[in-house]
């Protein structure tokens, strides 16, 4: 699964191990709120408002995170929408945004979308049924890159720009899910 | 019996008919949109036919292309669920002409049941109690003024054609009166393409109680008992319940006996719900039949444990009805909440998008009627009901009990829904004490804001999503990668095969 780049910044100072220190800041229910994870061996260290916790943090799928604070074992269920976590903790629902994905508003969705143009995905899980292009083969906008098939109906994936086939990660045959790209497109050299 | 049905409508109805058919052994034709091509009820049905562009106009509500898609697939009946061509007698009107059967009641008691001011006079006729009204309809506003100082104020703008709350307004003075009229026409127009409009009085603290029926083609009639659905936003129903606090077992068989008399004297057959409003001093007026199967049977279902479906699709193939009124019984409680896509915290604004995590409740007494699953969306163009979560227990605090639990184990991560709502008002005193009339929202939740007390759950959320942001999600090892450990059932997405029937 491709993220955005960690959203927090390392606490400058450097003492006392707190090299591995990370901030994040996000908003929930119109609050703005900063939390600190720290790796410290095999547990983090978290700064939440004013409260510090030592967990056990894993994932335990790619949607569920386990937090065990003090031997009592938390399910979190957390996905990444569009524009923020949906996030599930004991039947209650949160939708978090990030701070830093909020501030830089028109730039970081405009590198969102060029980086989602040039990550060929699927939209949805399927099996590859033919990949119309091969490297170094110029597309322009609009060419079909590749047939897949998910739930019984052919889509055809296309080309969101002009540019280069960078890299070809998938061949005819291959289960794929909407997260790891087809292939990669370059922009052309001008 | 049907050798094939064909089911014309979407989502979680279209989902529960094609259960009920495959379970009898009747072949499915499922029809969808274009940007329903992905939906739940097109992979389970046998087959499936494209009947037009996204928009309902063109294809949910374009007969032509349902009446054409019945007779390719050979289809002998349709099932119309709820909404859509439902109610309109235009629609069961063709199928009658074309030879299809049309499952749901004979087109000319649909025309009647559906036309509320002639079924009124109708009902009020065989001496059913009815809400004080205007008994015509007309083209002047000056008339209307008349009749509203008449019925006295505060009054009900109500579309004729109408349901849903669609056209319905609350007029509260002789000023207001004008401007609510031109407002309820123009919604009736677009909602129904219809602008009639009507006035009656307006019921205080009222509760709505409506009476299941059903009633075969040999004159054979008997009613399922009651439902309760007075937790209503905006004139929607948004929680309904089986049996009523209103109502005792007097009353009970006295509201039963008025239904069946409603059914009788409209001609009606098939499944079909007889509304009623209650007062505070528990006097019972008739408010209209819905000619449909309705959303909230399944809450029926779970008190009698019939199959509503089933009735129909018999009725329909022109059985006869084996039950006795007699021998049914209201068993236990039952409570069903609908599941919408829409954001309860941004004024209930409708949410589409891709269902990312989904995890449903299971367990004793649970049932859950869905229309979705792990990674589908949910398209922008249709009623945004998502499922409907229906429970089952020995009384009403075990059913809210049930209930507050099982919408706890809901997980719907991708699109905002109504969960966090409905969980509320479930555990919100006022809904335990059985206090509900149709202005319970209004009065006990119109400055709901969905902020969670429990501080733990949001820390634990906010670690959580720390935690994804500084790993940038997760990383499978290389072997798992086309696994993703995303939440599978075959159940949900497995196409067509059914029991009971061999080719």
């Amino acid at each position: 699964m491709e993220g955005p780049s960690p959203h927090g910044k390392p606490w400058e100072d450097g003492g006392l191990g707190g090299v591995n220190k990370v901030e994040h800041e996000f908003i929930v229910d119109n609050e703005f709120v900063k939390i600190s994870i720290e790796e410290k061996g095999d547990k983090y260290i978290i700064g939440v408002d004013d409260n510090e916790y030592k967990a056990d943090i894993q994932f335990l799928s790619s949607s569920i995170v386990s937090i065990n604070l003090k031997d009592q074992i938390y399910r979190v269920i957390i996905e990444r929408g569009k524009d923020g976590f949906y996030v599930h903790c004991q039947g209650d629902q949160y939708f978090i945004q990030d701070i830093d994905q909020d501030e830089g508003d028109v730039q970081s969705s405009e590198e969102k979308s060029r980086e989602d143009m040039l990550q060929v995905k699927s939209t949805m899980p399927g099996k590859v049924i033919k990949i119309e292009v091969s490297e170094k083969e110029e597309v322009r906008v609009g060419q079909t890159l590749a047939i897949v098939e998910a739930m019984k109906m052919e889509n055809e994936i296309k080309s969101s720009m002009e540019g280069i086939v960078k890299k070809i990660f998938a061949s005819s045959g291959d289960l794929i899910d909407s997260d790891n790209p087809i292939m990669e497109l370059e922009e052309k050299k001008k | 019996m049907f050798k094939k049905i064909l089911i014309a409508n979407r989502g979680e109805i279209a989902v529960r008919i094609i259960r009920a058919c495959r379970e009898m052994g009747i072949s499915t034709v499922a029809v969808y949109s274009e940007a329903d091509r992905k939906s739940l009820h097109v992979q389970l049905a046998d087959e499936a036919v494209c009947i037009g562009p996204a928009q309902a106009v063109d294809s949910y509500l374009n007969i032509d292309h349902i009446i054409k898609a019945a007779q390719e697939k050979k289809a002998e009946a349709i099932h119309p669920g709820y909404g859509f061509l439902a109610e309109n007698p235009l629609f069961s009107l063709r199928c009658e002409k074309e030879g299809i059967v049309f499952i749901g009641p004979n087109s000319k008691a649909m025309d009647l049941v559906g036309d509320k001011v002639r079924s009124r006079l109708t009902v009020e006729k065989a001496g059913v109690p009815i809400i004080p009204g205007m008994k015509c309809i007309y083209k002047e506003i000056s008339k209307y003024e008349l009749e509203a100082n008449k019925i006295g104020y505060p009054i009900m703008i109500k579309a004729s054609a109408g349901g849903g709350g669609k056209g319905m307004r609350i007029v509260h003075s002789q000023e207001k009166l004008k401007t609510s009229i031109e407002a309820g026409m123009r919604e009736a127009k677009s909602a129904f393409g219809d602008e009639s409009v009507y006035l009656e009085k307006c019921i205080q603290e009222p509760r709505h109680v409506e009476f299941q029926i059903l009633a075969d083609n040999h004159g054979n009639i008997v009613h399922l008992f009651e439902r309760e659905c007075s937790i209503q936003r905006r004139h929607q129903k948004i929680i309904e319940e089986s049996p009523s606090q209103a109502i005792d077992d007097n009353l009970r068989n006295q509201m039963g006996e008025v239904a069946k008399k409603v059914i009788q004297a409209t001609g009606y057959n098939n499944a079909g719900t007889v509304e009623f409003l209650i007062d505070k001093d528990k006097n019972f007026y008739f408010l209209e039949v819905n000619a449909r199967l309705q959303v909230e049977h399944p809450v029926t279902e779970l008190i009698t444990g019939l199959d509503i479906v089933q009735h129909q699709i018999a009725i329909a193939a022109g059985e006869k009805l084996g039950l006795k009124q007699k021998s049914l019984n209201q068993n236990g409680h039952a409570i069903e909440c609908r599941i919408y896509a829409e954001d309860p915290q941004n004024n209930f604004l409708p949410s589409s998008g891709k269902i990312l995590f989904l995890n449903e409740p299971s367990g004793p007494g649970i049932r859950l009627d869905s229309g979705i699953y792990s990674g589908c969306e949910i398209p922008i163009y249709y009623d945004p009901i998502l499922s409907k979560l229906i429970v089952w227990a020995e009384n009403r605090k075990m059913a809210c009990q049930r209930m507050s639990q099982a919408l706890d184990n809901y997980v719907i991560l991708g699109v905002r829904t109504s969960i966090s709502f409905l969980k509320d008002i479930i555990s919100s005193s006022s809904f335990q004490k059985g206090k509900t009339t149709t202005d319970f929202i209004e009065k006990h939740f119109s400055d709901w804001s969905g902020l969670k007390k429990d501080k733990k759950n949001r820390e634990l959320s906010l670690i959580a999503a720390a935690f994804w942001t500084q790993k940038k999600g997760y990383k499978p090892e290389a072997q798992e990668r086309s696994q993703d450990g995303r939440t599978f059932s075959p159940w949900k997405t497995l196409g067509r095969w059914r029991l009971g029937r061999s080719e």
